[in-house]
């Protein structure tokens, strides 16, 4: 009798918990959909961004991970020297080390800066220089967390530069940060021109990280060495911004298909610092390029 | 009541060492998903329906703090702890070995379901999101849950209520 009753109780147990499984489930799927079909102004939408400006603080503590890792293998080192005037003359090196870092560090930030206010002489454009405060937490997406947002004039849709040419792409504004979606991200998306012959493509990103350049028409040659530039088609970014070089062109045996694949400018940047551009005077690189090209003289807003 | 708020606190810590620690140590693109791990250890020895709330909630959470469509880690999430569970009590056995496997089915299914919907999403290849992503990301987990599993069991097995022997000696058999 007593083991009938057990029974009894184990199996509304389980089908409780399938019960409670199946509504979230839904609740879920309900999310999902709510999510899908409003816009970016949308509640779940505005409840993501505050709950992302929430947790950028803790993107930043992991920025500063692996100088922990340092300090704390310096740490351990100390710790373990027996002789103390050792030690001592072993902190005066750590802190000398430091200050050397510290000056080399302000060194390069001070080159990064300039390589930015170059970038903004040579286009021409506003915008607002931001710090790169936190990277994506999960594989699927590659993402930055920028400390600027709406409070700077920031909005979704902006393109973001770093010191040698175009990063990504803002998806994401909070008052105080704001994300952006990087060119090697699979759902990225850039019309772009090469500048040597003008042929026009799309540069998309992969899960592998790399840049395919697609699109091409198949009788464009395209070279190893071509420089590719926005061309501001389709809505989303600014036309004329360099965006990188091509690497590798592969032909497929027997047809006109080939992959071409393209290194960004911006790659061998630390990302520290990065631009978001809020208006472009002139058309920049392109302007070289479009002397054939009467159109080319307003500053347009495009991409894919 | 320990168990409770050991269930929560344990989740809020798994999502701040995503947030911290998980970019820092990515392998060729892989990260592990240390919520992910968490939630199918500990929904396999608690092996409570709580578990499968906390799931979902941790798994909002997740959502809310990424770019992508918010619910579908929390529904993910919320099958992976009743998958987990149900796998440890129809086994049985708790041993290492049952706790590991099932561990690395649950999250060998979770990166394919969710590979699964990043490709409709994304538009990306099938193969290149299950080879380059969702496998890679599922071997780094089951890494994790060989860390994690010795130190959440300790944990659990702590905080779990204690029952008293009783105080007299006569005992009634039925």
């Amino acid at each position: 009798m007593a083991r009938k009753q057990q029974m009894l109780n184990n199996n509304s147990k389980a089908i409780g918990g399938a019960a409670l499984v199946v509504v979230l489930l839904i609740a879920s799927a309900v999310l999902s959909s709510v999510y899908s079909r409003e816009t970016t102004e949308g509640p779940v939408h505005s409840v993501q961004s505050a709950v992302g400006m929430v947790t950028s603080p803790l993107q930043f503590v992991g920025v500063g991970v692996a100088y922990a890792e340092d300090a704390a293998s310096d740490a351990i080192q100390n710790a373990t020297a027996s002789d103390s005037s050792y030690t001592e003359l072993r902190n005066e090196n750590a802190q000398l080390k430091a200050q050397i870092a510290e000056l080399q560090e302000y060194r390069g930030e001070a080159q990064r800066l300039q390589g930015l206010l170059d970038l903004t002489d040579q286009y021409d454009f506003t915008g607002v220089t931001g710090r790169v405060i936190g990277k994506g937490s999960d594989a699927w997406d590659r993402e930055v967390t920028l400390n600027v947002g709406s409070a700077s004039g920031v909005e979704c849709g902006l393109p973001v530069i770093g010191g040698s040419g175009l990063v990504g792409q803002v998806i994401e504004v909070s008052p105080l940060t704001c994300r952006v979606r990087l060119l090697s991200d699979p759902q990225s998306g850039v019309s772009v021109v090469l500048q040597s012959n003008r042929a026009e493509g799309v540069v998309r990103g992969s899960i592998a990280g790399l840049l395919y350049l697609e699109d091409v028409d198949s009788t464009a040659e395209v070279k190893v060495g071509d420089t590719v530039i926005t061309s501001g088609m389709g809505g989303s970014y600014f036309r004329g911004v360099s965006l990188g070089t091509v690497v590798n062109v592969v032909n497929a045996a027997g047809t006109s298909d080939r992959t071409i694949i393209v290194e960004p400018f911006s790659e061998a940047d630390p990302l520290e610092e990065l631009t978001v551009v809020l208006s472009m005077g002139s058309e920049g690189d392109l302007s070289q390029a479009d002397s054939a090209d009467p159109s080319g003289s307003d500053s347009s807003k495009g991409g894919a | 009541m320990r168990e409770s708020v050991l269930l929560v606190v344990g989740a809020a810590v798994s999502v701040v060492l995503q947030i911290v620690l998980a970019p820092n140590i990515a392998i060729l693109g892989a990260l592990p998903d240390f919520v992910l791990v968490y939630v199918a250890i500990s929904a396999m020895l608690l092996k409570r329906d709580s578990v499968v709330v906390m799931a979902f909630v941790v798994g909002l959470l997740v959502d809310l703090m990424g770019t992508s469509t918010v619910g579908v880690c929390a529904g993910l999430f919320a099958l992976a702890a009743f998958a987990s569970s149900r796998a440890a009590g129809f086994f049985g056995n708790d041993t290492l070995g049952a706790t590991f496997a099932i561990s690395m089915v649950v999250s060998l299914l979770v990166e394919v379901l969710y590979a699964g919907f990043y490709v409709s999403a994304a538009g990306v290849p099938a193969l290149d999101a299950l080879g380059q992503r969702a496998l890679p990301c599922a071997l780094y987990d089951c890494a994790m849950v060989l860390i994690t599993l010795p130190v959440l069991t300790h944990l659990f097995a702590s905080a779990a209520p204690s029952h008293k022997a009783p105080s007299s000696s006569t005992v009634r058999l039925r």
